[in-house]
């Protein structure tokens, strides 16, 4: 089986009864795959995580992100999927004390990221003048009215899902097709990838991740979410400078010296999606807590040196 | 162990804002299952002290809980309403395989 696009999903051939489809939304590339239940299943997630990027990225001025932002405090009504979005993102920001914050979004136009990053790439030089970041407010103030349907982000606020919308968008698919019929399923959207179910070969869900050492890297599990964090993937030129995406929350500025990578291995996308930006921007301390309450485990990669296992990371890796 | 803690646990819990529908779980001393039947993943650990359930008659026990941690998994408190969360299935921990299998996809970094 060949697969066309990147170089996200395994070119493999599978089982009887499984199947799997790649394509491109969510401005990156999505690799499903699902084992037993009716065909239509394939086609069901890509037009869900569709659904769901015309509701989420900030890139559409249509979509409820969008018009949150626009909205200027104004509570707005939009689908049990965005209140979701919100809540989660909101609690994500609190039980990492702002290491994870999805209001970095005007510091990260200020550092440059204020297209798409296909865009901000081909245009190789961002503005000569760097403006002052302005510090990320949280997400404390951000209101979810469950019974109205209804959110509210106050005024400063400027919602950025990035990860953690994939993420959720990853949780959310895999255990509706669950829900459908499917005896297993998996979804990754970039890299926030989720497994869940009965695996094409019933031994566990084989994962190969990148790595930024001259390292292997290879993970099985029988059910639960992988995602990796790294300042590598996403950089620009700004000014002269190079940039990157992870905002220190505390600075308003892209983290100086954060590690190369940081993968975390937990039982859904948008945990680990949120526990991975946490820990490569939390000191080892903080990182390590963080890792140890989610039930969650890491693999921290560096450039010339062996990667460190963390939080019982040795169990996954193969 | 008397039924009779079960409801007071979940009380004290109650009291400090936490939701029915959570997990609890007493370190070192016993397990207790959902107050309630939920679907809700909130799972908060708790300490009890020991002297404090070492009571007698002329004593009345007393549990004393203290909500020591809140995991990621626990879905937020919205303003309004408890909707059953969409990832309710979701586990709340990776479960790890015992052999090694093929790839079947490949994970970059963003």
């Amino acid at each position: 089986m060949s697969i066309p696009l990147d170089d996200l999903a395994v070119v493999d051939d599978l089982p009887a009864g499984s199947h799997q489809r790649s394509f491109r939304s969510m401005g990156t590339d999505v690799h499903v795959l699902v084992v037993g239940g009716p065909d239509s299943l394939l086609q069901r997630a890509r037009d869900r995580i569709e659904e769901l990027e015309r509701r989420w990225s900030r890139f559409l001025p249509d979509s409820e992100v969008s018009r949150l932002n626009a909205a200027g405090g104004t509570a707005l009504a939009v689908s049990t999927d965005t209140l979701r979005l919100v809540e989660l993102a909101r609690h994500a920001w609190t039980v990492t004390d702002g290491w994870f914050d999805p209001t970095v979004l005007p510091a990260l136009r200020a550092a440059g990221y204020d297209r798409s990053f296909e865009q901000l790439v081909a245009a190789e030089q961002g503005p000569m003048a760097v403006p002052t970041p302005p510090l990320p407010p949280g997400l404390a103030a951000a209101e979810v009215d469950r019974a109205a349907g209804t959110v509210r982000l106050p005024a400063p606020v400027q919602f950025d899902p990035g990860g953690i919308g994939k993420g959720l968008a990853a949780d959310l698919v895999v255990d509706e097709m669950l829900e459908a019929g499917a005896e297993g399923g998996l979804v990754n959207l970039g890299g926030d990838l989720r497994v869940a179910g009965t695996s094409p070969d019933g031994l566990g869900w084989g994962i190969e991740i990148d790595t930024v050492g001259p390292w292997p890297g290879q993970l099985s599990l029988i059910a639960g979410a992988v995602a990796t964090s790294t300042p590598r993937r996403r950089r620009w030129v700004q000014a002269g400078r190079q940039r990157h995406h992870l905002i220190d929350p505390g600075t308003g500025r892209p983290a100086a010296h954060p590690a190369p990578a940081i993968t975390v291995v937990a039982g859904q996308a948008w945990q680990a999606e949120v526990l991975a930006t946490a820990a490569l921007l939390a000191g080892p301390r903080a990182r390590d807590r963080m890792l140890r309450d989610n039930g969650a485990s890491a693999l921290l990669q560096f450039d010339d040196d062996r990667p460190v296992a963390l939080a019982g990371m040795e169990a996954f890796l193969r | 162990m008397t039924d009779r803690r079960r409801p007071a646990a979940a009380g004290r819990l109650l009291a400090a804002g936490v939701t029915a529908a959570t997990t609890l779980s007493l370190t070192g001393l016993f397990a207790l299952e959902p107050a309630t039947a939920t679907d809700d993943p909130a799972t908060v650990e708790v300490d009890a002290t020991n002297a404090a359930l070492a009571g007698s008659a002329a004593t009345p026990r007393k549990v004393v809980v203290v909500v020591r941690r809140i995991h990621l998994d626990a879905p937020p408190a919205s303003s309004a309403g408890s909707a059953a969360p969409r990832v309710a299935r979701a586990p709340a921990a990776p479960v790890p395989a015992s052999t090694r299998s093929q790839p079947r996809t490949r994970t970059r970094g963003s």
